[in-house]
Formats: C-alpha cells, sequence, structure tokens
C-alpha cells in the first residue's frame, strides 16, 4: 500500500489534469461549431461556381477554357498540399491526414513536392525526410480568403509554370463532430484526375456533383471573360474549403481526445480515491487495535483494582499493568513492619485503632496483635482511658480483630472488617 | 412569377430573397434590370451598387466585382465582396479611402498599387453609396432580412 500522502498528491495531479483537458474540451467544442458554420457558408459559393464551371465547359463544347481547368496528358511531378494543426492534443488527428498524404504519394509513386500547412504536419514531414518545399502555419482560427491567397498563389504558380502536373490537398473532412475523414481532395487541374481516380481511388474525395445545365447561356462580355473571373475564385475557395473542414475537424478531433483524457482522468480519480480511502481505513483500523488492546489491558488492570477494593484485599490491588500504568495502592502491605515499630505489630491495622490509639496500647505493654487478643473488652478500654483518650465504639471488636491478625490470618481478617461499620459489628 | 435573389461571396452567403420582383446589377457592360423571365446570361460584375426591389421596399448592396448567374426565375451573384449599403459606415470608409489614396501616391510595386487601386476604388464606392442612403433620408424602406455579420 502506498503512502497516503503520495495517493493524495497523485490525485490532486490527476484532477488538475482532468481540469485542463475539460476546459480545452469546452474551448474546441465552441470553436467546433464556429468552423463548421464558416463551411457552410462558404459551400454556397462553391456550388454555384462549379456548377457555372460546368455550364460553360459543357456549353462551348470544350472551346472556352481557362489553364487552371485543363488535365494534362502526362503526370511527371505532382504537389501534396497537406493540411495539419498547429498544434498537438487532438488525438491522432495529425498522424491518420499524414498517413493518408503518404498513402497516396505511395500509389501515385512520382515526384512529390510537399507543401505543409500546420507545424505538426511540417516537422513529421521534415523528420521524414521528404521534398518539402513550402510551409505555412499559424493559419488565424478564423481564415478569410486572403489569409490562405499565399498558399493558393504557390500551387498555382507551380502548376502555370509547369513545374507539377497535378496539385492535391489531403486534408481531414469533417463528417460530423463524432466522424472525421482523412481524405486527398484532387485540386488541380480542376477537371478530373484520371491517374489518381485509377490508383488511389479509395482515398480520393467525390467531387461535387451539379447537374450539369441544360440552359443555353448568353455570356457578357464572353465566356473567356466569366471564366477568367470566376476560375480563380473557385481555385482560392477549394483550398479554403479545405482548410476551413480541417479546421472544423481539428476542433472536433481535439474535443473528442480532450473528452476520453477526462474520462480516464475521472477513473483514474475514482481509482485512486477508493485505494486512498483503503489506506486511510486501513490505518484508522490498525489505530484503533492499537487503543482497543490498550484500553482492554487498561480495563483488566482496573477490573483487577476494583475487585481488590471491593474485596479489600490490597496485595491483589497492586497490579502492574505490562509497564503500562502502575497502578499504586496507598494501602501498606500488612506484614511490612514500620520503622517506628520494629518489635511490635502495626496495630493500626486493626480497624479503630488510631495511630495514637496504637502508641497508647504499645505504652502499656501491648504491643503484638497476640496481646491485644487477650485482653478483655474491659482492660483495653481501662488502658485507652488510661492515657487520657476517649472510648472508641469499635473496641469490642478489637479482641476480635487481633485474633485473626495474630494468627496471621489476613483474609480472615479483611472478610471481617467487611462486615464491620466503622469497627462495630452492625446492629 | 417572382424572382429567387442568391448574393453569396466566397465566405459566406450575404443575402436571399426568394421573391424579389427585380434585381439590378452592376454588370461589366453597364447596369441590368432584372424582371422574372430573363433570358439565362451569365456576365461579369463591375464596382456597383445591387438593388433588389419587393414590392415598394428595397435593399442595396455594394458589390466590388464577381459573377452573376441569371436564370427566368433566379439570380445568383457570386461576388468577391459585398456589403449591405446601410450597413457602411461613412467614417470607415473616408478613413479607408484616405489610406488606400496615400497608398496610390506612394507608389510600390506593381502588384502593391493594382491593390492600392482596388482599395480606393471600393472605399471609393463605399462612400458614394453610403452618402446616397443618407442623403435619402426616410424614403427608403427595409423590409428584407439580411445578416448583420461582417
Amino acid at each position: 500500500m502506498p503512502p497516503l500522502k503520495e495517493v493524495r498528491n497523485r490525485i490532486k495531479s490527476v484532477r488538475n489534469i482532468a481540469q485542463i483537458t475539460r476546459a480545452l474540451e469546452a474551448v474546441s467544442a465552441s470553436r467546433v461549431r464556429r468552423a463548421q458554420a464558416r463551411v457552410l457558408a462558404s459551400r454556397a459559393y462553391a456550388e454555384k461556381a462549379w456548377e457555372i464551371l460546368l455550364n460553360i465547359q459543357h456549353a462551348s463544347g470544350g472551346a472556352a477554357s481557362h489553364p487552371l481547368l485543363i488535365g494534362r496528358e502526362t503526370v511527371n511531378n505532382i504537389m501534396l498540399v497537406v493540411i495539419t494543426s498547429d498544434r498537438g492534443l487532438a488525438g491522432s488527428y495529425n498522424t491518420n491526414v499524414l498517413r493518408v498524404a503518404e498513402r497516396f504519394e505511395e500509389r501515385m509513386n512520382k515526384p512529390t513536392q510537399w507543401v505543409a500547412v500546420g507545424r505538426k504536419g511540417r516537422d513529421t514531414l521534415i523528420r521524414s525526410g521528404v521534398n518539402v518545399v513550402a510551409e505555412f502555419s499559424d493559419l488565424p482560427a478564423d481564415p478569410t480568403i486572403a489569409s490562405i491567397a499565399p498558399i493558393a498563389r504557390l500551387a498555382i504558380d507551380a502548376y502555370l509554370s509547369g513545374e507539377v502536373d497535378e496539385v492535391v490537398v489531403a486534408y481531414t473532412d469533417f463528417i460530423n463532430i463524432l466522424a472525421q475523414r482523412p481524405v486527398v481532395k484532387a485540386w488541380l487541374p480542376l477537371s478530373t484526375h484520371a491517374e489518381a481516380n485509377r490508383v488511389a481511388a479509395d482515398l480520393l474525395k467525390d467531387a461535387p456533383s451539379v447537374s450539369e445545365g441544360a440552359l443555353s447561356y448568353e455570356y457578357e462580355p464572353n465566356a473567356a471573360a466569366v471564366l477568367e473571373e470566376i476560375v480563380p475564385r473557385f481555385t482560392e475557395l477549394q483550398l479554403y474549403q479545405a482548410i476551413l473542414e480541417a479546421q472544423a475537424s481539428e476542433h472536433a478531433a481535439r474535443m473528442s481526445a480532450m473528452r476520453n483524457a477526462t474520462d480516464n482522468a475521472t477513473q483514474l480519480t475514482a481509482d485512486l480515491t477508493l485505494e486512498y480511502n483503503k489506506a486511510r481505513q486501513a490505518s484508522i483500523t490498525s489505530e484503533i487495535l492499537d487503543i482497543v488492546g490498550g484500553a482492554n489491558a487498561l480495563q483488566e488492570s482496573v477490573d483487577k483494582l476494583t475487585e481488590a477494593i471491593l474485596s479489600g484485599d490490597f496485595s491483589a490491588a497492586q497490579v502492574k499493568t505490562n509497564g503500562h500504568h502502575a497502578v499504586e495502592t496507598p494501602a501498606p502491605a500488612p506484614n511490612k513492619k514500620g520503622k517506628s515499630k520494629k518489635e511490635g505489630d502495626d496495630l493500626t491495622l486493626i480497624e479503630g485503632i488510631g495511630p495514637k490509639m496504637s502508641q497508647a496500647l504499645i505504652a502499656a505493654g501491648v504491643d503484638t496483635f497476640a496481646k491485644i487478643a487477650s485482653k478483655t473488652e474491659d482492660e483495653l478500654r481501662a488502658i485507652i482511658q488510661a492515657a487520657g483518650m476517649s472510648f472508641s465504639p469499635s473496641i469490642s471488636t478489637w479482641a476480635e480483630q487481633a485474633s485473626y491478625a495474630a494468627r496471621g490470618d489476613w483474609e480472615g481478617l479483611k472478610s471481617l472488617q467487611a462486615t464491620l461499620i466503622a469497627g462495630r459489628r452492625p446492629e | 412569377m417572382p424572382i429567387h435573389v442568391e448574393l453569396v461571396t466566397q465566405e459566406r452567403k450575404v443575402f436571399e430573397e426568394r421573391n424579389a420582383d427585380m434585381v439590378i446589377i452592376p454588370a461589366s457592360e453597364g447596369e441590368m434590370g432584372i424582371l422574372p423571365h430573363h433570358a439565362p446570361i451569365l456576365t461579369t460584375l463591375t464596382f456597383g451598387e445591387m438593388v433588389v426591389r419587393k414590392g415598394n421596399a428595397e435593399e442595396r448592396f455594394a458589390i466590388y466585382g464577381g459573377v452573376v448567374d441569371v436564370r427566368p426565375d433566379k439570380v445568383v451573384v457570386l461576388a468577391d465582396t459585398a456589403e449591405s449599403a446601410f450597413s457602411i459606415s461613412v467614417e470607415a470608409a473616408e478613413a479607408a479611402r484616405q489610406r488606400a489614396s496615400k497608398l496610390v501616391a506612394a507608389g510600390g510595386s506593381s502588384e502593391a498599387n493594382r491593390q492600392a487601386t482596388l482599395e480606393l476604388r471600393r472605399a471609393e464606392l463605399a462612400l458614394k453609396l453610403s452618402r446616397k442612403i443618407a442623403s435619402s433620408g426616410a424614403g427608403r424602406l427595409r423590409i428584407l432580412k439580411e445578416d448583420e455579420e461582417d
């Protein structure tokens, strides 16, 4: 059993941890809601823009196009943007998305430029020695299109310059507060990614499906101008949404991780409290046992003493109790000779004879029990009166008491004395 | 047949009205008044004012570029940025205009200069619209709901 103090300290520290994790959980819960609202808010534009893009491509029969829309025949290099969190304590959130990204890269098996968004992903990627061309961290908690524009710019430039032929984004899709799915989203070009679909369809997020409009639009000023306006915005938005989804997922993952931590801490506190109480109970029990043992020993000696006092046996009353308390009785041993009465017996043992009476008797030559026993009541009375003392009512029993004492029958004397009141036989 | 009007930006849905009578948009080729049963058209937008009319009430927005998808029963405005003209603060707009005009005057790289010029145009539009609203006074009616954020 560990010491009580140690258990108490552990309980305290576990409680503190629980408090922190509970606070983090609450913070994450409110952030999830905000991030979710933002995802939904930006979805309207994305859907509309995608619809318009498809419409234009459909209507123009591929004539009106934009460099970001055209896929390349052969894919030689890819860029993989991995969105992770800046901070930890989010369970397996970062690990999961990184694993999916790595698996995708393996399947594609092409030279890959990695772009790390978020400190956690950057650290892991750099450690694993892959080609990290850029990293972005400290995105605001409430990102705007403007705040993610540099990331989009980097990818778009790399794609347009022909440095890479495909850009994909690995992030965590927010399904609901309890479920998040790490996915890879084909980003650039905005058209279909045949190869990625072939080798890693299970990792890819489904492209948004919208009805290709049957409407024949008029374009003003012309289709290309409309595309020029909408394609870059839509491109940015794709990334923006991925980041919003990732942020919502991060907070949700952190929330569940912290909830688990809080639950575990609560469980641990309960276990430790049980252990603490057991230890405490054990120490109390042993203390009680000590006290009871002591009390029993004491009670035994008190009982003996009481019995002795009641029966008048002072020799029995002199009980030593195992070194706890020596119960001292004031009664002297009956056979112990007083210093001043070396020759005679201690006459004061006879009830009714005090020190003065005893002196008077000794002065008259009556200094032993035997001598008292041999005297009549009248003779004794004469001695007392001669000594100038007043008559003692107990004198009638002196001879009788002394006869017991003279024989050394202390038990008999005691039982006789027990029946006497102030040295006299009761009426 | 009423028109279903949606005004969205990349970051949020700014406004939606299912039963509008008329929409005026600042198309790049000139202002367009759209009534129900309009021919399908996709057009780019310039900086300007968008007006949504329903009965005798109207809602006004400052639109800073974008695209509009017009269909017989629906108008979807994908704006780069947009805000309700009624929520523009004259002071803030004036401050933004002065800041932007300083930046334009200071010059700088072509990209920075382009940004500053855009900023200036936006501030000027915001200022113009807010003054217009202020001078029209009680004549306006705002019965349509809108998102107050931003």
